[in-house]
């Protein structure tokens, strides 16, 4: 706590911070706790069985666990434990085969600068995925290609919604190059990977949509049971 | 150049995917919330 920077961060709210779409669940979710300042996070000590009790998606869950890590990282100087890994969700998540940048958020709510985020992702990165993914000299995927990426997702949150005609257009374009760059083993590793987390993505996009119909359905059957029960 | 039309295209399928999947996460949460209130709501109409 030696270097620790004096911030004065008690009566910062939240609502103040630049969220993202995903983190406007979080916050919500704070407000129904009546944690409304940084302050209020920080002195929160069950937040986290609040967090595994609530109705919300996992993925929410996640990011609302981010969040509070995140906070008392960058503002407590408190370190990080070692289950936040990448594999937990915070920035780069594999779980149950879905894979998404989605977490990266926190990073940017909290003011975290491009090099803070490289030495954060490091640090997260377990050593199978450094392996992995942080081979820049080879001219594989590199780390800055991630951050780049999911930097991107947040700078270009608004734009149209994907159709499935677009999904197959793209993955059509991929085969088509593949085919055409055999020579270009790097390259195609890279296409395999996107290929593979597009792929990922879909699937949990179909899921959510099972899971809004299975929502839809429960809800429609308690508005009955409730309009039966006040005739 | 081709490096670089690819990559844009990659980019835009999974930004709108990431949107797309956001969108639904926040209607799905919404749903949660108001199956939550519907479920209290009859609750409280047996007591």
């Amino acid at each position: 706590m030696d270097n620790k920077e004096q911030i004065d961060f008690s009566n910062t709210l939240i609502k103040d911070l630049d969220l993202f779409s995903t983190s406007q669940n979080v916050l919500k979710f704070l407000k129904k706790l009546n944690i409304v300042t940084l302050n209020d996070l920080f002195n929160c000590e069950d937040i986290y069985m609040q967090i595994i009790d609530s109705k919300l998606t996992p993925r929410t869950k996640e990011a609302a666990r981010a969040l509070i890590r995140l906070a008392r990282y960058k503002y407590l100087n408190e370190p990080l434990t070692t289950d936040v890994t990448l594999e937990n969700n915070i920035i780069y998540f594999t779980k149950d085969g879905i894979q998404g940048f989605d977490f990266g958020a926190p990073l940017e709510i909290f003011g975290f600068t491009k090099h803070e985020k490289e030495r954060f992702i490091s640090y997260l990165m377990s050593q199978k995925e450094k392996r992995q993914y942080k081979e820049e000299n080879n001219g594989n995927l590199s780390f800055g290609k991630i951050i780049d990426l999911f930097k991107y997702f947040y700078d270009n949150r608004f734009s149209h919604l994907l159709d499935n005609s677009m999904i197959e257009k793209i993955e059509l374009y991929l085969s088509s190059y593949k085919e055409n760059h055999e020579e270009k083993s790097n390259l195609l590793e890279e296409i395999a990977f996107f290929r593979n987390y597009i792929n990922n993505m879909k699937q949990l996009r179909d899921e959510y949509n099972r899971k809004i119909i299975e929502a839809e359905k429960k809800l429609k059957e308690l508005e009955q049971e409730k309009q039966g029960g006040t005739k | 150049m081709k490096d670089q039309e690819l990559t844009k295209e990659i980019k835009e399928v999974i930004n709108k995917l990431n949107k797309d999947i956001i969108e639904k996460e926040l209607l799905l949460d919404s749903l949660y919330e108001k199956i939550d209130i519907a479920e209290n709501t009859n609750l409280e109409d047996e007591d």
